[in-house]
C-alpha cells in the first residue's frame, strides 16, 4: 500500500508529469487524426527511450496510449469518421447527435464516459497484477474460439431492418476478412495474384469506407451544415449528466472493456461493437439506437478507453502483447531495461504501479482537455458542409495510406466506399460487414488450432461450455432485441418500388461469394473449407433476400431504397462526387498526392462553394502546410506520382 | 532490365554455372571498378574538389519491411540515432514501415526506389531470406543485390514443457515421445528448417500454425504446445522466467557458426547442446545429403544474418565508404556495451564490413538440388505449393 502511494507521489514530481503530459498531448493528437493511433505515436517516441530513465519514459509511453481512444471521438462524433478502429461503433448514435445539433453533449457524455473506462481500468489493472493469471491462462484455443463466436452473436442486433440482409453482410465481411496468405498453407487466397493483398485488406480501409466515405458524400448531397438545424444545442453539462444517468451502464461497459481488452483472443478492434451489441440487448427501448441515443455514445466511449488497462494486464504479466500497440509498448519497456513479465510484479512493482498511475492521471489529463475543447470544436457542425467535405476527403484518403503505404490503400478506400454508399443506400448492414472482417481471421484461425490442439474434445472444456452458455444467452438477447416493427408500408424507404437498383446489388453482393468458391476450387482442404463454407452460407442468404424481392408484392422491410425517403427535397446526383474523388485519385496518380489534394481542393471550392479563386487557393494551401508539418514532425510520407519519378522534388513534395 | 536470379529452377546446371560465371566476372569487374573509383575519388578529394560523401540536411529512409510492433523496428530503430551521430554531415533518418508478405513488400519497395546516393537503406530478416531461398513468385529483389552494413547473429534455442520429463538435450527419450505439438507462423518461413531438423532428430511432431511469437509463448504457458522456440535474444525476458518457474526446459540450440567456419555451442547458451551434437549423437555420424544443405544454406539466414541493416550494392562507392566508416564509428561507442545496446544485440560480435558481405555471400551460394528437396518436403508435409 505504501509503494502504491509512492509511486503517486513519484509521477507528481515535475519530471514525470512533464513526460506524462508529453506523452499525453502526442496522444490526444495522434487520436484526433484518422488514420493515426497509438500505434503512430509509440513509433514516433520509440527512438528517444534510448538513454531515458524508466520513470518518465514508462508515464510518457502510458499517457499517450491511455488517451488516443478519447480524442478519437472528436471526428467520430463531429463528421461520421472514426479517429481509430476503436470508436467505429461511436460513430452510429454519436454522428446522428450531430446531425440533430447536439454534437457538444454528444462529446462531454462521450469524454465522461471515457474518463469512467480509464480509471476503472485502472483499478481493475491493479487487483489484477495479482491475481489475473490464472484467469488469462485458463483462455486457451478452444475458449477463445468461442468468445469470437460470443462476439459474432452482436451482429444479432446489428443487421439493420432485415436480419437476411444483415446476416448476408455478416458473410460477406467473413468473405472480405479471408483475403490474404493463409497461415497454414501460406498461399495468397483471393488476391488476385496481387501483392498488395497478401495481408489482407487493412482495417483502415474498411473502417474508413464503409463509415466515413458514405457519411461525406450523402452529406453533401443532401444537406447545408452537419448540424441538420445549423446550431448547436445544449452545452458540455448536459453530457455530463447522461454519462451520470447512466452510471450502471456505463461501468458495466467498462467492465466489458477491460475483459475483452485482457482475454487473448478478440483484441481491441471489435471492444467497442460488442459494448455497442451490449447496450442494444440490454436497453428496453431500443427505437432510437442508430438515429441519436446517448446510450450508444456512452457504452463504446467507456469500453475502449477500459480496455487499455486491460490490455496492460498480459502485457505486464506475460510480457506477452495483445495488440500492435501494446507490442511497440513492450518494445519500449526493453529498451529502457523494463522486462515485462512475472518478474515486474516481483521486482518492480513501483514502476507496476506508475503505470497505473499514469493511466489514472492521464485520463483526467486528457478528459479535461477534450471536454474545454468540445464545444469551439463541435461549432465545425454549424458551418456550410461544402467548405468542410474536400478537407474531410483529403483527410481519409491521407489516413487510409497510413495504413500499409502503398497505392493499393487508397484504390481500398474507393471501391469499399463506392460499395458502402450503396450498401447504405438499399439497407444492408455496414456494421455486420464490419463485424464478419474483424472476426473472419480469428474464426478460422479458431476452429483449426482448437482441432489440431485437442481434438473435438475442445468443446468438452469447462470454460468453453460456459462461453458457449454466454453466447446462447446473447443469442436469445439479440432475438428478443429485433428491432422495430413499424410497419414498413407507413416507410417510404420501404416501398416496392425502382426495384432495378436494388436487384442489380445484390447482384453484385453475389459475385463476391462467387469469385470465392471459384478461387477455391483449386486449393487444398485447410486453406478452402472456410471460404468455402462462408460463400455457400452467404449466397444462401442472399437467395433468401432474392426470393423476399421476387415474391412479395407490397411494401415489406426487404425492400429499402433511402432516395425514396424525403422525395421533395432537392439533391445532388452520388456520381458527381465519385468523379470530384475519382479525379484526384487519378491526379495524385499523375502527381503525386500532395500535389493533388491541393489542386483538388482548391477546384471543388471554387466549383461546389463558389468560393473566390484566391481564398480556395489559400484553402489547399493551409490544408498543404498542415501535411508538411505531419509529415515533418510525424515522419510520414506521402503517395508519389509519375511526376516525382521523373523530377525530383524537395521535400515533402518528392 | 533485371538479371537472372541466382535460382531460377529453370536453368539447367550448366546455365546455372555460366551465371554463377558470369555474376563472379562481373563483381570481379565491380570491384576492380570500385577500387579504381575509390581511389579516383580520393585523389579528387586530396586535390580539394571536396567530393567525399556528405548528408548534411539530407533525409535518408529506412526501410523495415515489417511492421511497427515487432523485433525488426526495435532493432533498426536502435541504429538510427548513431547512424545519424556517425554519418558525415549528421542527416535525418526517416523510418519507414513497409510490411507484407514477410518483408517481400518492403524490399521489392526498397530495390525499385532506391538510387546510388544511398539516401535509401533498408533492414533485413530471417524471412526475407527464407522467402528469397524458397524463390516465392512475387521477390523482385536479389540478395546478391544488396551490401551489409552491419548483420547481427542470434542463436535460437527450442524448450519443452518440464512435465514431458525430458532433460536438456535428452534426445532418445524426445524420440520415443508420441508427436509433440508445436507452433509456428508458417510452414515457409523460419520453420520450414526446423520442421526438417526435427525429422532429421527422428521427432515426431504436429504443427500448429498461424502462431506468432507472442501466441507461439501463451499457447506454451498453457500447456497447448509442447516444444516451441525463441531467439537466444529473447532468452532473458521470454525464455529463462519459465525456466525458473519450472515449467520450460531448455531442449537444444541451432548452435553458432565460428570464424573458422565450425559449428558451434552458442557463445550466449554455452550449456545447451546443439542440433549437430545430437544429431551425432543419434546416428553416430555426421549429416549429409540434401536436408544438411538445407541447414547449411539456411543456417546464415536463420542465425548468423537474421538481422541486418542493407544498402544497395550499386551505391556509389565513396558513400558506400562512407557508410562503413560510420558503422565501424558506431561499434566503437559505448551504446554498444550498455545494458540497452545489451538488450537488442546480446553478446553476439556483430558483423561489419568485409566480413558481413563475404558472410552473405556465402550464404547465396547453394546447391539447387537442395532447393528442390525441400520444396517436396514442404509440399508432403504440409501441403505447401511453392
Amino acid at each position: 500500500m505504501e509503494s502504491f502511494l509512492d509511486a503517486l507521489l513519484t509521477l507528481l514530481s515535475a519530471k514525470h508529469l512533464f513526460f506524462l503530459a508529453l506523452g499525453v498531448f502526442l496522444g490526444l493528437f495522434v487520436g484526433l487524426l484518422p488514420g493515426l493511433g497509438g500505434l503512430a505515436g509509440l513509433a514516433l517516441v520509440l527512438p528517444f527511450l534510448f538513454g531515458m530513465d524508466p520513470g518518465p519514459a514508462l508515464a510518457m509511453m502510458i499517457g499517450l496510449t491511455s488517451v488516443t481512444s478519447t480524442s478519437d471521438t472528436f471526428p467520430a462524433v463531429l463528421m461520421g469518421v472514426p479517429g481509430t478502429s476503436a470508436s467505429q461503433a461511436t460513430v452510429m448514435d454519436g454522428f446522428p447527435l450531430s446531425k440533430q445539433g447536439e454534437a457538444t453533449r454528444a462529446l462531454s457524455a462521450a469524454f465522461s464516459a471515457s474518463l469512467v473506462g480509464g480509471i476503472f481500468g485502472a483499478i481493475v489493472l491493479t487487483g489484477a497484477i495479482f491475481i489475473a493469471k490464472p484467469i488469462i491462462l485458463a483462455i486457451g484455443f478452444g475458449e477463445q474460439l468461442m468468445l469470437t463466436f460470443l462476439a459474432l452473436t452482436m451482429v444479432g442486433v446489428l443487421t439493420g431492418t432485415n436480419a437476411w440482409k444483415g446476416l448476408a453482410s455478416c458473410g460477406i465481411g467473413l468473405l472480405i476478412g479471408a483475403v490474404g496468405t493463409t497461415a497454414i498453407t501460406a498461399e495468397l487466397r483471393l488476391g488476385f495474384d496481387l501483392l498488395y493483398l497478401t495481408d489482407g485488406i487493412p482495417l483502415t480501409a474498411i473502417g474508413l469506407g464503409m463509415f466515413a466515405m458514405p457519411e461525406i458524400i450523402d452529406l453533401l448531397r443532401t444537406q447545408r451544415t452537419i448540424s441538420e438545424s445549423g446550431r448547436l444545442g445544449a452545452g458540455w453539462l448536459s453530457g455530463v449528466r447522461d454519462m451520470i444517468r447512466h452510471k450502471w451502464l456505463v461501468l458495466r461497459c467498462s467492465g466489458i472493456g477491460c475483459l475483452v481488452g485482457a482475454l487473448p483472443g478478440l483484441g481491441g478492434t471489435v471492444v467497442d461493437w460488442i459494448a455497442y451489441g451490449h447496450v442494444i440487448q440490454t436497453a428496453k427501448d431500443t427505437k432510437k439506437f442508430g438515429k441519436g441515443d446517448i446510450r450508444g455514445v456512452l457504452a463504446p466511449e467507456s469500453a475502449n478507453n477500459a480496455k487499455e488497462g486491460g490490455a496492460l494486464i498480459p502485457t505486464l504479466l506475460f510480457g506477452i502483447p495483445g495488440s500492435a500497440s501494446m507490442a511497440i509498448l513492450l518494445g519500449g519497456m526493453i529498451v529502457i531495461g523494463v522486462e515485462p513479465g512475472v518478474a515486474i510484479v516481483k521486482y518492480h512493482l513501483d514502476l507496476a504501479y506508475v503505470v497505473i498511475w499514469s493511466i489514472a492521471v492521464a485520463n483526467i489529463f486528457g478528459t479535461s482537455a477534450s471536454i474545454m475543447l468540445a464545444r469551439p470544436i463541435a461549432l465545425l457542425t454549424t458551418v456550410r458542409y461544402v467548405l468542410i467535405a474536400p478537407f474531410m476527403i483529403g483527410i481519409i484518403f491521407f489516413a487510409a495510406f497510413q495504413a500499409t503505404r502503398d497505392w493499393g490503400d487508397f484504390l481500398a478506400l474507393y471501391s469499399i466506399g463506392i460499395l458502402a454508399l450503396f450498401m447504405k443506400r438499399y439497407g444492408w448492414s455496414r456494421p455486420a460487414l464490419l463485424i464478419g472482417f474483424v472476426l473472419s481471421e480469428k474464426v478460422e484461425a479458431g476452429i483449426y488450432q482448437s482441432i489440431q490442439a485437442y481434438g473435438w474434445s475442445f468443446l468438452e472444456r469447462p470454460l468453453v461450455i460456459f462461453i458457449f452458455a454466454l453466447t446462447m444467452v446473447s443469442l436469445y438477447g439479440a432475438l428478443k432485441a429485433k428491432p422495430i416493427k413499424a410497419a414498413p408500408r407507413e416507410q417510404p424507404v420501404h416501398q416496392r418500388r425502382n426495384l432495378g437498383g436494388q436487384l442489380a446489388f445484390l447482384a453484385v453482393l453475389a459475385i463476391i461469394p462467387a469469385w470465392a468458391l471459384v478461387d477455391s476450387a483449386a486449393r487444398p482442404f485447410s486453406a478452402s473449407v472456410f471460404p468455402v463454407s462462408a460463400a455457400l452460407l452467404t449466397l444462401a442468404f442472399l437467395a433468401v433476400v432474392l426470393a423476399n424481392m421476387l415474391l412479395r408484392k407490397e411494401a415489406h422491410s426487404v425492400f429499402f431504397n433511402r432516395e425514396l425517403e424525403h422525395l421533395d427535397q432537392p439533391r445532388a446526383s452520388l456520381l458527381k462526387y465519385l468523379v470530384w474523388i475519382g479525379a484526384m485519385l487519378g491526379l495524385s496518380y499523375l502527381i503525386g498526392f500532395v500535389f493533388a489534394v491541393f489542386i483538388f481542393l482548391a477546384a471543388f471550392l471554387v466549383i461546389q462553394a463558389r468560393l473566390s479563386l484566391g481564398v480556395s487557393a489559400l484553402g489547399g494551401a493551409a490544408f498543404l502546410t498542415v501535411l508538411a508539418l505531419f509529415g515533418h514532425f510525424l515522419v510520414l510520407e506521402y503517395p508519389h506520382g509519375l511526376l516525382q519519378n521523373f523530377v525530383p522534388m524537395p521535400w515533402p513534395f518528392y | 532490365m533485371h538479371e537472372p536470379r541466382l535460382f531460377d529452377t529453370n536453368h539447367s546446371k550448366t546455365e546455372r554455372r555460366m551465371i554463377m560465371l558470369t555474376r563472379r566476372l562481373k563483381k570481379a569487374i565491380a570491384l576492380a571498378g570500385a577500387v579504381a573509383a575509390t581511389a579516383a575519388v580520393g585523389a579528387l578529394a586530396q586535390a580539394g574538389h571536396g567530393l567525399a560523401a556528405d548528408f548534411t540536411d539530407k533525409r535518408i529512409t529506412v526501410i523495415i519491411p515489417y511492421p511497427e510492433g515487432g523485433g525488426a523496428t526495435l532493432y533498426t530503430r536502435f541504429w538510427v540515432p548513431f547512424l545519424e551521430k556517425y554519418l558525415p554531415g549528421n542527416p535525418t533518418l526517416i523510418v519507414r514501415n513497409i510490411p507484407g508478405g514477410a518483408s517481400i513488400k518492403g524490399l521489392n519497395q526498397f530495390i525499385r526506389t532506391s538510387k546510388t546516393d544511398g539516401l535509401t537503406i533498408a533492414n533485413t530478416g530471417s524471412g526475407s531470406y527464407f522467402t528469397y531461398f524458397l524463390g516465392q513468385k512475387s521477390v523482385k529483389y536479389d540478395f546478391a543485390d544488396f551490401e551489409p552494413l552491419v548483420a547481427s547473429p542470434s542463436g535460437v534455442l527450442f524448450y519443452v514443457r518440464s512435465e514431458l520429463g525430458i532433460k536438456t538435450g535428452d534426445i532418445e527419450k524426445l524420440r520415443s515421445m508420441p508427436p509433440l505439438r508445436h507452433g509456428g507462423a508458417t510452414p515457409t518461413g523460419a520453420h520450414a528448417l526446423y520442421s526438417v531438423l526435427f525429422d532429421m532428430l527422428g521427432v515426431k511432431y504436429n504443427y500448429i500454425w498461424g502462431l506468432t511469437t507472442g501466441k507461439r509463448r501463451q499457447a506454451f504457458q498453457r500447456e497447448e504446445i509442447d516444444v516451441t522456440n525463441d531467439y537466444v535474444l529473447s532468452y532473458q525476458k521470454a525464455v529463462k522466467p519459465l525456466i525458473d518457474e519450472g515449467i520450460a526446459v531448455p531442449f537444444m540450440t541451432l548452435g553458432y557458426l565460428n570464424e573458422d567456419g565450425q559449428y558451434v555451442r552458442d557463445p550466449m547458451l554455452p550449456d545447451v547442446p546443439t542440433f549437430l551434437e545430437l544429431y551425432e549423437r543419434v546416428h553416430g555420424e555426421k549429416p549429409s545429403g540434401p536436408p544438411w544443405k538445407v541447414f547449411q544454406s539456411l543456417f546464415n539466414g536463420a542465425v548468423m544474418n537474421p538481422k541486418m541493416l542493407v544498402i544497395p550494392r550499386d551505391t556509389d562507392p565513396e558513400i558506400k565508404a562512407a557508410y562503413h566508416a560510420a558503422m565501424e564509428k558506431v561499434l566503437a561507442d559505448p551504446i554498444m556495451r550498455s545494458d540497452q545496446g545489451r538488450a537488442i544485440l546480446g553478446d553476439y560480435e556483430q558483423v561489419i564490413g568485409e566480413n558481413a558481405m563475404n558472410n552473405m555471400l556465402g550464404a547465396l551460394e547453394r546447391d539447387p538440388e537442395a532447393i528442390d528437396w525441400l520444396k517436396n518436403f514442404l509440399k508432403e508435409k504440409f501441403d505447401v505449393e511453392l
